[in-house]
């Protein structure tokens, strides 16, 4: 198990609180597969570079499996890790890269050849082995950097935005290869990405950074359900999610959230504390939890079509309020079965249950994840 | 005549013409060495330096080969040197951190453009002081002094090309950080350091001013050195035969060097580096 506690990285020359990595915590469990996600420079290459040892953490600790690392060089930590440039070494073969670890823990060089065969056979790149890297296509080199970190059976597997060089179609082959050699291995590790799908594809549990800052740390289906915070909510989904300004208030015995456009009356079970009424909020649902119905619906709500973009397995609907007196516009993800054009006029209504409430003068917390 | 082939013929021509005198010296170079200008014959007599020391007109000079041999490992201690120091002084440069770092570099900026020559007088003196005047130490630190910050200079934008993350992956693959500069920096910075090494030995090949002015024992002088001997005020009357002659015999190893070596020379450019 590795377990980070209250990480706190401050670069030199930087200003005065200005933290790269700023109280952070995190465990991470024996064979588990976790994603640090976020956007670039919330701090997720430097958390992964001190689990490396490559850094040293300004202060807090960091353990593996009970034994304190934070002094410990990279070299004895026994890590495996993937760059993002892949970082093989020029003038070794493949063989010879591949072997490299093994060599640098004094294993002879016939043995040390023998298991870099075995780990390349793994990655299917065994035919490969007399070839420089520079004679290797992009997917080639990543291959043999996953067999290099691999080949000295590292307890911990670290991977820095290993496919960002891939092409969209490799990088799924790659991520699903990734993931079975993972499970197979039993291997604990670690990827860094800003791609969310890839980090929500490939991961038992995913750690959302922002700021320095763990914003939700949780398997990849209850960050995308229940969002703890505005930066998660919106961060992820793509299309992102709808985000309408409103207030709350107590209408006839009724919650509701009062928009400028609509006035969206919460269900029984999804009511909220009375303290929390009055207070400027904003109202999210996810383009694909709005459905277009019929004027008769509960809660229908008439909007314009402005936009209709086809994705191939449906279409994004971009909608406004024919008053315009909403502000923002609303995305809808809809089957290819609905005959929509822009400048129809249309009703649409919310899935029940799959809307969030941001508290504006709360950092945007999510005043549902809670209950 | 097309446009294109006479711009083609114009521009031949410029290029002939200012390439001609230049070809006539080389031609009269050759001449000279190989012709007896009396008679107008071909010959080799301004060869006989080969078999027997040379004298003419008041000046004495040993046989030649010991001279060779001073060269040769004048040259080569100057490389070794030179690449020993400067290839760790410039990793430390490029890769670490240390007080003063910025000021070395500027200092080092600053050598790498300050005229060496008008520092002489004072060297001299320094070097009487530390009795390595007539020791080969002497001129190898006074050397190495003027050509190392260039050295660094360049060899620091091999180490700055070199991307990060492979030291870091072979630290994170067992190496030390010495080890990493060892085992995978130096193999990577390779075209550098052949480089600088080609810089290094036609520099030392090519050095006579420290000679003249710090060796006073003629059998200790390189071939440079040797040939300067050969002009100097006292005798007027000059042996070009001679002259060029040797001349020949010292230029065309740098001229075989030259050609085995340009790709490197074409790795570096204007003083800072490119990856190859």
């Amino acid at each position: 198990m590795i377990t980070l506690k209250n990480i706190v990285k401050e670069y030199e020359g930087k200003q005065e609180g200005n933290k790269a990595v700023d109280g952070l915590d995190l465990e991470i469990n024996k064979g588990e597969f976790v994603a640090l996600l976020g956007p670039s420079g919330c701090g997720k290459t430097t958390t992964l570079m001190m689990l490396a040892g490559l850094l040293k953490p300004t202060s807090g600790e960091i353990y593996f499996g009970g034994r304190l690392v934070n002094h410990v060089e990279p070299k004895d930590r026994n890590i495996g890790m993937v760059f993002q440039s892949y970082a093989l070494y020029p003038h070794l073969s493949v063989r010879d890269n591949i072997a490299f670890p093994l060599r640098e823990r004094k294993i002879p060089k016939l043995e040390a050849y023998e298991r870099a065969k075995e780990t390349s056979k793994i990655l299917q790149i065994d035919h490969l082995l007399d070839r420089k890297p520079a004679q290797l296509s992009g997917g080639q080199q990543q291959r043999v950097a996953m067999a290099r970190a691999l080949s000295k059976n590292p307890e911990i597997l670290l991977l820095d935005e290993p496919m960002s060089n891939l092409d969209a179609r490799l990088k799924l082959d790659v991520r699903d290869e990734i993931r079975k050699i993972q499970r197979n291995l039993g291997v604990t590790t670690i990827i860094v990405t800003h791609d969310q799908e890839e980090a929500l594809a490939i991961s038992d549990r995913v750690a959302i950074l922002n700021g320095g800052k763990i914003q939700q740390y949780a398997p990849p289906n209850e960050l995308f359900n229940h969002p703890v915070n505005l930066f998660v909510a919106s961060f992820l989904g793509n299309p992102p999610m709808n985000l309408v300004k409103g207030t709350l208030e107590e209408k006839s015995g009724n919650q509701v959230v009062a928009t400028n456009g609509f006035e969206y009356v919460l269900p029984e079970d999804r009511r909220l504390d009375k303290t929390h009424m009055g207070k400027q909020v904003l109202f999210g649902i996810r383009p694909h939890d709005i459905m277009i119905c019929d004027s008769t619906d509960m809660q229908a709500i008439k909007m314009k079509i402005d936009l209709v973009e086809h994705l191939g397995s449906g279409k994004l609907v971009k909608a406004i309020d024919p008053q315009h007196k909403l502000e923002t516009m609303i995305r809808i993800l809809t089957g290819n079965e609905i005959e929509v054009n822009s400048g129809d006029n249309v009703y649409i209504k919310f899935k029940e249950r799959k809307f969030h409430i941001f508290d504006m003068t709360d950092n945007g917390v999510n005043l549902l994840q809670y209950r | 005549m097309s446009p294109s082939t006479l711009k083609k013929t114009l521009v031949h021509t410029y290029m002939t013409l200012f390439t001609l005198p230049i070809i006539a010296m080389i031609v009269w170079y050759f001449l000279s060495a190989t012709m007896n200008f009396t008679t107008g014959q071909f010959s080799l007599d301004n060869f006989a330096f080969f078999q027997e020391p040379v004298e003419y007109s008041g000046v004495k000079l040993p046989l030649i080969w010991p001279i060779v041999f001073n060269t040769i490992i004048y040259s080569l201690l100057i490389v070794a040197v030179e690449v020993c120091i400067s290839v760790p002084t410039a990793y430390a440069f490029s890769r670490l951190d240390f007080k003063g770092k910025r000021a070395a570099m500027k200092f080092l900026f600053l050598m790498r453009s300050f005229p060496g020559i008008t520092l002489i007088i004072a060297t001299f003196f320094i070097l009487v002081q530390m009795q390595l005047v007539n020791t080969y130490l002497g001129v190898l630190l006074v050397a190495i002094t003027g050509s190392l910050p260039g050295r660094v200079y360049i060899m620091k934008g091999f180490f700055d090309d070199v991307p990060w993350d492979i030291e870091w992956a072979a630290m994170v693959d067992g190496c030390t950080r010495f080890r990493a500069f060892k085992k995978v920096l130096v193999p990577y910075v390779l075209p550098g350091i052949g480089a600088i090494a080609v810089f290094s030995f036609l520099g030392a090949y090519g050095e006579w001013f420290l000679f003249k002015l710090l060796i006073f024992n003629d059998d200790m002088l390189t071939l440079a050195g040797y040939l300067s001997k050969l002009i100097t005020k006292e005798n007027q009357i000059v042996n070009y035969g001679l002259i060029t002659a040797i001349g020949l015999f010292y230029t065309l190893p740098i001229v075989v060097f030259y050609i085995f070596t340009q790709k490197i020379f074409m790795s570096v450019n204007l003083g800072g580096a490119k990856q190859v």
